[in-house]
């Protein structure tokens, strides 16, 4: 044992002799940014596969590259209650700011028609709590409606249908709205058939798959929310098959140091065998799984719902980190909302005393996206236009 | 048989709920005779990475700590609805881990057991192995009431000693001090609880840290679990082990000050 111990040592530093010998401050360097990949040692993905499909005029960053669209009323949220006139009244403002339409059936009809399947892709994950709000949701189709599509064409949808349930959207609050999961369980609470299938199973595209350097070994009871182990994560078929555009409205949270919005939003819930990939891929995974054509060409907009949201503890539901945010965000591009978003949580953080400053590392995941070509990271070149309502 | 529950087999509505291995090595919980108001509608059960399939990403803070199971409760009362969480982790220092860095703002209240918080819409505490969360839905008088019933009746049932810092810093440590303190185990802990210790830690791994504030100066108790951990770190910060086994003070290249108090722990003193 050393000649000095702890107790020792805490009565120096009580005596401010330790702080004394304190040498002048080193700033760190900047870490390398991680996907960056002939710097670092991660794990090899089949990102070049998926950017051999052409883009298209309709892949992302969609119809406004770079532009961002922020509504403010600080009415949204009274007593924990949001007021659904004016959610209604902020996407409203937000898809005519972002569009320069005079008006809102123009402003809609610029991304979707009449004959279009339509997802929207709501993040439940962490309950009813601290969920894509209902509010937002039925503001968003009912402007859809309002501009000519029908309700039958309009399917919510996120990984889990039983999440999807626990949070509300059910048949019953949204009649003549489709309502679906990758993950499922039937009325038994169970998530195999008869034939011992995950249901799940039957509803990834084996055709589509994002592949990493990384293995996902789940128990039998982790299984049902991964649906396949391995190196592959394949992608849900409602986004393949069933959908030909996305309207993405995440809910606006932070994720440790950073935040989870659209692309996270997106690149964990349109894949199996997650589980994986959070430890050494979240930011690659966040960017390459948007980069593939199904969900490349298919997201439309982007709409954050950041009346509620968390500012730490995200993404679960920790309700001493819940505040009300008051906006709404909008863009075609996922990369520029997640960045106007990230500073709004970051601002927060500041706030509440959680840290002093950003840090590079948070972003790492959007300057991946724009290497991408999935949008624009760099803030001074995002063109935002900001609406302070109420 | 594994200790494991299949998760939707458990849901279900039943006046009396055990949970598996009840008994002397029981896992806490409540049963509806328990609660003065309202009805359990269901319990689901979480062990390892099926974690996953509850918070997703969430799950990554609560096994960077060292996560065992998770009991969740849902119970309904008039116009609200609470949910209970009983996370039991691998240790005791996980369970005050995870409290340390998600209690927030606490308010006062009677003090059932020692390291307790509450808000408007939740109340934490840790015991032993377990990390408690009761959170309601509207904030009414009568949620914040029924959660503390909740509160109380899981806490009476945890039988375990309150823990203790000793192997961070002999002695212990007072408890005002322990009252702001975190105990990280890993980068998301870090951004959780304390990110200004985000550069001197964030290439670690392998490592418990308490960090306290002592009248101001701010101390790390680090206690690496391998040789090869705390290389790690010494590399890192440029320290020279072999001096400091001989009780040489030195400063890290992030400025702060270190001493060695155990084969393979480190004391810090933040600049």
């Amino acid at each position: 044992m050393n000649s000095v111990n702890r107790r020792n040592f805490l009565r120096l530093a009580g005596a401010g002799a330790a702080a004394a010998a304190v040498s002048p401050v080193l700033k760190a360097a900047a870490p390398p940014l991680a996907g960056d990949r002939q710097q670092s040692d991660k794990p090899e993905t089949n990102i070049k596969d998926a950017l051999k499909v052409p883009r298209s005029a309709k892949s992302l960053p969609g119809l406004y590259p770079g532009a961002v669209v922020i509504a403010r009323d600080s009415r949204a949220v009274q007593e924990n209650v949001i007021n659904e006139q004016i959610a209604y009244d902020m996407v409203a403002r937000s898809m005519l700011a972002l569009t320069g339409a005079g008006k809102l059936k123009k402003a809609w009809r610029k991304f979707v028609s009449p004959g279009d399947r339509i997802g929207l892709k709501v993040n439940p994950v962490a309950g009813k709590s601290l969920t894509t709000s209902h509010e937002v949701v039925k503001a968003v189709i009912k402007q859809l409606e309002e501009s000519g599509i029908k309700r039958s064409q309009i399917t919510i949808w996120d990984r889990r249908e039983f999440e999807l349930t626990d949070a509300g959207f059910t048949a019953e609050n949204y009649p003549g709205i489709n309502i679906v999961g990758t993950e499922k369980m039937d009325k038994n609470g169970l998530y195999y058939d008869s034939d011992g299938l995950l249901y799940g199973e039957k509803m990834i595209d084996k055709e589509w798959y994002y592949w990493a350097d990384v293995e996902g070994q789940y128990d039998e009871y982790t299984m049902p929310y991964m649906i396949n182990g391995g190196k592959y994560s394949y992608f849900t078929r409602i986004v393949t098959k069933d959908l030909d555009k996305i309207i993405n409205i995440p809910i606006l949270k932070n994720a440790g140091n950073t935040v989870t919005l659209a692309l996270k939003n997106l690149a964990y819930g349109v894949i199996s065998n997650t589980g994986r990939l959070h430890a050494q891929l979240w930011s690659e995974t966040c960017a390459e799984v948007c980069a593939f054509a199904p969900v490349r060409d298919k997201v439309v907009l982007n709409i954050v719902d950041g009346l509620k949201g968390c500012f730490n503890g995200g993404p679960g539901a920790n309700p001493q980190f819940f505040c009300n945010y008051n906006v709404i965000i909008a863009g075609s591009d996922p990369v520029a909302v997640d960045r106007i978003g990230y500073d709004i949580v970051l601002r927060k953080r500041i706030e509440e005393g959680l840290q002093k400053e950003g840090t590079p590392r948070a972003l790492e995941f959007m300057l991946q996206a724009e290497r991408l070509q999935l949008g624009v990271a760099d803030i001074e070149k995002i063109n935002l236009k900001e609406l302070n309502i109420g | 048989m594994k200790r494991k529950t299949v998760l939707t087999a458990m849901l279900f509505i039943a006046a009396s709920v055990t949970l598996p291995g009840q008994g002397a090595d029981s896992f806490p919980s409540i049963n509806e005779g328990e609660l003065s108001s309202g009805a359990i509608t269901g319990v689901r059960q979480y062990s390892d990475e099926s974690l996953y399939g509850y918070i997703d990403g969430g799950a990554e803070l609560y096994m960077e700590y060292g996560f065992d199971t998770l009991s969740v409760t849902d119970i309904d009362i008039a116009n609200g609805a609470i949910k209970l969480e009983i996370y039991k982790m691998s240790d005791a220092a996980a369970a005050f881990g995870i409290f340390s860095v998600l209690r927030f703002k606490c308010i006062a209240g009677v003090e059932f057991t020692k390291y307790l918080c509450r808000s408007d819409y939740q109340i934490q505490f840790c015991k032993g192995p377990y990390y408690v969360s009761v959170v309601n839905s509207n904030a009414t008088v009568d949620e914040k009431s029924i959660s503390e019933e909740i509160a109380l009746t899981v806490a009476s049932k945890i039988d375990a000693p309150d823990i203790t810092f000793d192997n961070f810093f002999s002695g212990g440590v007072a408890d005002d001090a322990m009252q702001s303190a975190k105990l990280v185990r890993g980068r998301l802990g870090l951004f959780s609880g304390a990110y200004g210790l985000y550069e001197t830690l964030e290439e670690c791994s392998g490592y418990s840290a308490l960090i306290i504030n002592l009248n101001g100066t701010i101390l790390i108790s680090i206690l690496f679990d391998s040789m090869e951990s705390l290389n790690l770190f010494a590399d890192k910060e440029k320290l020279d082990l072999s001096l400091m086994a001989g009780g040489e003070k030195q400063i890290t290249a992030s400025g702060n000050t270190a001493i060695m108090t155990g084969e393979f722990d480190m004391l810090l003193q933040m600049k």
